[in-house]
C-alpha cells in the first residue's frame, strides 16, 4: 500500500469552507440542522467566558502606577525659594575681577579659591524625589571671555535683577540619555554633559554640539524666575498655566526637553 | 535466612536503613526525575558550562539571601543647602548607598559577602556567554536542541537584565548613571514607552529603589527559575571538582580584587563620568557613536545581534555538526566574538581606541571608523574561517587519498602510584587545615579580604582533593 492511498483525502465538511455546497438529502442520514453544533457553542461559550474572566483585570495594570508626589508650595503657592540673586551676582563679579580675560568658571571647578555664580535647586519636586527635576541658576555673564557682550538669542528666557544682572535658569536633565548637565565654557558659555559629550548654549538651552545637536533634540525646558517680596532673593515659579488649568512648571518635560 | 542472621549487625546499620528508606520515597518525587551525573574522570568543563552557571546561580542566591538582612531598599531624604549656608548631607541621604557602605566596612563578614555576590555575578554572565558560545560552535542549537536554545538566550538576557538591576541597586554614580540611560532607553520604545518607563523605574527616587528590590530579589529570579525548568536537560554534569575550583576561584578573585562601593550619588551634588559594567561598555561604545539615535544604538542593533542568534536554529537547517561542514555560521559565530570584543574594549577607551578616555571631548565615536572595524572584523573572520576549512579539508583529503588514518591527539593519563596518592591527599589535607586556622585568625583581625583568599583557596584545595579520590577510586 502506497503512502498516497493512506492518506485519503478528507471531503469537505459545511462548517470548514466558505462556500457550503448543498448536499441532496439522503432519506437515511438526515442533515444535522444547526448552524453551530452544540460542541462548538460550549467550547465558545467557554472561551468568551475565559476573555471576560481577564478582562475583569484590565485596568488593573494601573496598580503599577506610581504615585505623582505634590509639587514643592510655599505658603500654598506652588513655587520655591532658591538663593539670594546679590551673592550670585557678587560671585560673578569677584570671577572677573580675578579672571580677567579668561573664561570663567560657573561652578568654581577648575578655580577652588573662587566662588560659584550658579547654583542646583530641585524644582518642582524635591531632591529627595526625582533626578530629573534638578535645575540650575546662572548669574549669566555680561560678556565673552574676549570682551564682547554675550548676546540673547529669541529662545533665551533671562530674568533681570534689579541691577541688571541676568539669570537663566534650565532643568538639567540632558535630553540625550538623562545624565545631568553642569554649566562650563567650551568655545562659548554651554551646558555640558558628562556622560555623552552634549553642549547646550547657556543663553537659551539648546543644543549646539554633541549627541543632542547631531540628534536634532529639543532644547533643555526652562525655569521661570521670580523674586521674593523682599527682593532679596530668586523664586522659581510657575511656568505658565495648561489649558485644563492645572499648572506648568516647566515649558517642557525633564529628559524631553522644549516644545 | 541463617546467613542473613548471623550477619554482625553494624552501627551505621540503622542510618543507613534510614537513608534506604528515604531514597525510595524520594523515588516518588520529582527530585529524583533529574538525573545528575558525577563524571568519574576529569572530562573538560566546556561542555557543561551551563551547569556551572547554575551553580553560580546558587552562590549567587545564597549570598544574596544574605545581603537581604541589612540591605535598606530605600532612597532617603536628601535636603539641599538652605540659603547661602556650605551643603551638609544628611545622613538619611541615599539608605541605600548608606545600607551598602555598611555591609562593606562595618557587618561582620559583611564585605565577604557582598564581594563574593559581585564576582559571582561577574562569572555568571561570563559563563553564561561561554556556554552559549560553546554550544553554538558545538552545533547544539539545531536537531531537537531548538527549544533549549531559545530559552538559553532569553535566560542570557534576563541574566544581565537581573545583573542591571543589581548593581543599580548600590545608588553610586555608576548605578545611577546606568538607571538614567536604562530609563531613556525604555522612554523611546514607540507607543507604551513612557508608561512603561514609570511602571518599571517608577516617578522618583525612592519607587526606584523599591521597584528595583523587587525586582532584583524576587521578580526576575522567579522568572529566571521558571526559564530554568525548561532549558536545564534530563541529565545534568555536576563535576564537583571544577564546581568547586569555581566556586575557589571567584572568592580568590574576590579576596584580590576586592569590589568597591563607589561614589556615593546625592541629588545635591555634581555628576562625575564613570563606566558601566563590563557587560554594558559595548553598548556604552554604541550609544557614544556619533550622530546614531540612541534608541538605535541601545536596543535596536543589540536586539538585532540577538535576534540573528535566536533565529540561527531556523536558518542552519543542515543535519550535519561538525565544525568543519558549518563554515558559514562557525564565522557568523567567530565574526559575533570578534565584534563583542572590538565594542567592549572600545567602550573602556576614548574615541580613538588606542587612547585612555580622560575627557568628555573624546567621548563620540566616530561612525565609519566604529561601524568600518565591526564590518572588517566580519570580513576577516569570514575570510579566515572559510581559508582554515579550506585548508583542512585539502589537508584531511590528501590524508584519505593515501589511506592513511586521520591522526587523533590521545594523551595517556598519568597514573599515580599509592605512595603519591596518600603522599598528595596528606598534603592537601594539611594544607586545607593550615588554611583554615589562617582564615580564623585573619578572620579575628578583620582581614576580610584575607579571609575570603583563604576560603577560595580551601576551596580550590578541595577541588585538588576530591579530583584525586576520583582518578584513584577509578584506576583501582
Amino acid at each position: 500500500m502506497s503512502e498516497d492511498q493512506q492518506k485519503k483525502p478528507v471531503p469537505p465538511t459545511p462548517s470548514t469552507t466558505s462556500t457550503p455546497q448543498p448536499s441532496p438529502p439522503r432519506a437515511s442520514q438526515p442533515v444535522k440542522g444547526p448552524l453551530v453544533s452544540r460542541r462548538a457553542f460550549l467550547i465558545g461559550a467557554a472561551g468568551a467566558s475565559v476573555a471576560l474572566t481577564a478582562a475583569a483585570f484590565m485596568p488593573s495594570g494601573s496598580f503599577l502606577n506610581p504615585l505623582i508626589p505634590n509639587p514643592e508650595t510655599e505658603n500654598g503657592i506652588p513655587q520655591f525659594t532658591i538663593t539670594d540673586w546679590a551673592s550670585l551676582d557678587k560671585n560673578y563679579k569677584d570671577q572677573l575681577a580675578a579672571l580677567p580675560g579668561q573664561p570663567l568658571d560657573p561652578l568654581a571647578v577648575q578655580h577652588p579659591q573662587l566662588k560659584p555664580f550658579a547654583t542646583f535647586f530641585y524644582w518642582p519636586y524635591g531632591s529627595s524625589t526625582s533626578p530629573y527635576y534638578k535645575d540650575v541658576v546662572v548669574r549669566l555673564p555680561d560678556t565673552n571671555p574676549d570682551g564682547s557682550p554675550l548676546a540673547l538669542t529669541p529662545d533665551s528666557s533671562v530674568f533681570t535683577a534689579p541691577n541688571g544682572a541676568r539669570f537663566a535658569a534650565f532643568n538639567v536633565t540632558c535630553v540625550h540619555l538623562r545624565c545631568l548637565v553642569n554649566p562650563g565654557y567650551v568655545n562659548e558659555y554651554r551646558l555640558l554633559c558628562p556622560c555623552h559629550g552634549s553642549q547646550y548654549r547657556l543663553v537659551d538651552g539648546v543644543p549646539v554640539a554633541g549627541p543632542a545637536y547631531d540628534l536634532g533634540l529639543n532644547p533643555l525646558p526652562q525655569v521661570k524666575l521670580s523674586l521674593d517680596p523682599t527682593n532679596t532673593k530668586l523664586v522659581a515659579v510657575v511656568w505658565a498655566k495648561n489649558p485644563d488649568g492645572t499648572p506648568m512648571f516647566l515649558n517642557g518635560v525633564p529628559g524631553v526637553g522644549r516644545g | 535466612m541463617a546467613a542473613a542472621s548471623k550477619k554482625k549487625r553494624g552501627v551505621l546499620d540503622p542510618i543507613v536503613a534510614l537513608l534506604r528508606w528515604t531514597w525510595v520515597r524520594l523515588e516518588r518525587t520529582i527530585l529524583l526525575a533529574i538525573k545528575i551525573v558525577f563524571p568519574g574522570r576529569f572530562i573538560s568543563p566546556l561542555g557543561f558550562l551551563g551547569m556551572l552557571t547554575l551553580v553560580v546561580f546558587i552562590i549567587l542566591g545564597v549570598t544574596g539571601a544574605l545581603l537581604l538582612f541589612h540591605f535598606a531598599p530605600f532612597f532617603g531624604d536628601c535636603p539641599g543647602a538652605t540659603g547661602n549656608q556650605t551643603y551638609i548631607q544628611a545622613p538619611s541621604c541615599n539608605t541605600a548607598f548608606n545600607s551598602v557602605q555598611s555591609i562593606t566596612n562595618q557587618v561582620s563578614w559583611g564585605s565577604v559577602i557582598r564581594n563574593i555576590h559581585y564576582h559571582a555575578s561577574n562569572a555568571m554572565v561570563l559563563l553564561a556567554v561561554m556556554h552559549m558560545f560553546y554550544q553554538y560552535f558545538a552545533g547544539r542549537y539545531k536537531l531537537r536542541y531548538e527549544i533549549l536554545w531559545i530559552t538559553g538566550i532569553i535566560l542570557g538576557l534576563v541574566t544581565i537584565v537581573e545583573a542591571y538591576t543589581g548593581y543599580d541597586l548600590i545608588f553610586n554614580i555608576r548605578g545611577q548613571l546606568a538607571i538614567n540611560i536604562g530609563y531613556t532607553l525604555t522612554f523611546y520604545i514607540p507607543v507604551m514607552g513612557a508608561n512603561l518607563a514609570q511602571i518599571i523605574f517608577g516617578f522618583g527616587l525612592n519607587d526606584l529603589t523599591i521597584r528595583f528590590y523587587a525586582f532584583h530579589v524576587f521578580i526576575i529570579p522567579i522568572i529566571m527559575l521558571a526559564i530554568m525548568a525548561v532549558h536545564l536537560p534530563k541529565n545534568l554534569v555536576l563535576d564537583i571538582p571544577v564546581a568547586s575550583a569555581i566556586t575557589g576561584i571567584i572568592l580568590i578573585m574576590g579576596g584580590l580584587f576586592p569590589v568597591e562601593v563607589g561614589f556615593k550619588y546625592d541629588p545635591n551634588l555634581t555628576t562625575k563620568i564613570t563606566f558601566p559594567e563590563w557587560y554594558f561598555t559595548s553598548l556604552y561604545a554604541f550609544i557614544r557613536v556619533h550622530g546614531l539615535n540612541p534608541f538605535i544604538a541601545g536596543a535596536i542593533i543589540p536586539g538585532l545581534f540577538v535576534l540573528i542568534f535566536l533565529l540561527v536554529p531556523f536558518f542552519d537547517r543542515g543535519r550535519k555538526i561538525a565544525m568543519i561542514d558549518r563554515p558559514f555560521w562557525i564565522a557568523l559565530g567567530v565574526a559575533a566574538l570578534a565584534q563583542i570584543a572590538i565594542v567592549t574594549v572600545w567602550g573602556f577607551r576614548a574615541s580613538n581606541p588606542l587612547q585612555v578616555l580622560t575627557n568628555e571631548t573624546q567621548l563620540p565615536i566616530d561612525p565609519v571608523l566604529f561601524l568600518g572595524s565591526l564590518l572588517l572584523v566580519s570580513a576577516l573572520a569570514y575570510g579566515f574561517v572559510y581559508a582554515f576549512v579550506r585548508w583542512r579539508r585539502a589537508k584531511l583529503d590528501a590524508l584519505r587519498e593515501a589511506r592513511k588514518p586521520i591522526p587523533l591527539r590521545r594523551i595517556a593519563p598519568y597514573m599515580f602510584s599509592r605512595g603519591e596518592v596518600y603522599a598528595l591527599i596528606g598534603g592537601l589535607l594539611l594544607l586545607q587545615a593550615f588554611l583554615d586556622m589562617a582564615i580564623f585568625r585573619a578572620s579575628l583581625a578583620n582581614l576580610n579580604n584575607f579571609v575570603l583568599l583563604e576560603i577560595g583557596m580551601v576551596f580550590v584545595a578541595f577541588a585538588a582533593t576530591v579530583h584525586l579520590y576520583r582518578v584513584t577510586t577509578v584506576a583501582r
